[in-house]
């Protein structure tokens, strides 16, 4: 390669910032909700930009919050306490700055993270708290699960497990019924993926690279299996949407 | 404990496939060499114990070329014979651990699995493979003669 490093630096930050890259950025969008019994007067919605594969923005702009109030809002992993990533007990992933709301009662804040620490579960739901009481979530969004984005009439969800030599990475996952699993194979020797549980699911050989996909459509826990590596085996729950 | 040391294994393919192995008891599998080259004097057999839902296996095999890696695996009867097994090149349902022959050309190998795994049709012969290229087969067991 004969490119002086100082021009191919250039070349790339041209090619970052121009225009149709910022229109082709991904974006997602959720709602926030009241959860349980709290104030319904509240709404509003997270807006989820890629900026690159280490950037993203997360916007929230909300309104019908407690006017002239301080605010602070967090991303959560899935808890144990529920499928429902809203009423799981996750523990703070991220935060998002604390803010106050105008007179209206109307905010907007601007969260800039590395899209890996709110990636799937890590990133299962955000709270919106009230700054005096942490206690107070008057607006919840979920990410993963039964919610939707607002802007997709249903979304499918996918999740994949990693194949290497020779466990299954994660060991055990739980996924709403409905979910397509894709394992992907990143290991070197030939594995398969079989269940005693469910006769259907059952990949031919895996090599480096492959991949295999599955629908769970009924609520369960299933275990799988590598007929090459006795003792290769993980677990999935498939829980109710 | 009885031990059925049978040669083809007709009658032991009976009892592995049909699950009616009772507890305890033991099961002999007789290796026969495959139309090849590798390994011309490579022999050996297969013993599986049933401990409740689990089946034990130990493979003890001699005439392999000394000091070289190998694998083995159950399978299921394949697509392409109802009556030869050893022929009918079907999908691994149980693997041993891979192994490696001693100086002497031998080696014996154990893998223990949830008998479900190669219930019926799933346990209908056991391969041994050179672990550097799996297409080449000196040995294999039958143990079930006919699919389905």
């Amino acid at each position: 390669m004969s490119s002086h490093p100082l021009f191919a630096s250039l070349l790339i930050a041209a090619t970052l910032f121009t225009p149709a890259q910022a229109e082709t950025a991904r974006i997602q969008t959720f709602s926030l909700k009241a959860p349980g019994t709290a104030s319904s007067a509240a709404s509003g919605q997270l807006s989820i930009r890629s900026i690159s594969p280490q950037v993203s923005l997360s916007v929230l702009t909300l309104r019908g919050l407690t006017p002239n109030t301080a605010y602070v809002a967090h991303y959560h992993a899935l808890g144990p306490a529920s499928s429902e990533p809203c009423a799981s007990q996750g523990p703070i992933t991220l935060g998002f700055p604390s803010f106050k709301t105008n007179a209206q009662g109307q905010a907007t804040v601007t969260l800039r993270a590395n899209p890996a620490r709110i990636q799937g579960t890590l990133g299962a739901y955000v709270n919106v708290h009230t700054a005096s009481d942490l206690k107070v979530v008057p607006l919840c969004a979920a990410l993963i699960g039964a919610a939707a984005p607002a802007s997709a009439s249903r979304a499918t969800t996918t999740r994949t497990v990693s194949i290497v030599d020779n466990k299954f990475q994660p060991a055990t996952l739980s996924v709403v019924a409905g979910t397509t699993v894709t394992w992907v194979h990143n290991g070197q020797i030939t594995h398969n993926v079989l269940s005693l549980d469910l006769a259907d699911l059952h990949s031919p050989d895996l090599r480096s690279g492959d991949k295999y996909s599955y629908t769970f459509k009924v609520p369960g826990t299933y275990t799988y299996y590598c007929a090459y590596h006795e003792g290769m085996s993980a677990t999935i729950t498939v829980t109710s949407r | 404990m009885f031990v059925y040391k049978i040669g083809l294994g007709i009658a032991t393919a009976a009892l592995l496939g049909s699950c009616s192995m009772m507890m305890g008891q033991s099961a002999t599998y007789t290796f026969k060499h495959n139309a090849n080259t590798a390994d011309p004097s490579a022999s050996g057999k297969a013993v599986a114990t049933r401990q409740g839902s689990m089946v034990s296996t130990t493979l003890t095999l001699s005439g392999l070329t000394p000091n070289k890696a190998y694998i083995a695996h159950y399978h299921a009867f394949g697509p392409e014979s109802n009556t030869d097994p050893c022929a009918s090149n079907g999908p691994v349902t149980l693997g041993f651990p891979s192994f490696t022959a001693d100086a002497n050309g031998y080696a014996s190998v154990t893998v223990s699995g949830d008998m479900a795994k190669i219930a019926g049709d799933q346990g209908a012969y056991i391969n041994v493979h050179y672990a550097s290229d799996p297409s080449i087969v000196p040995i294999c067991a039958p143990i079930k003669m006919t699919k389905g």
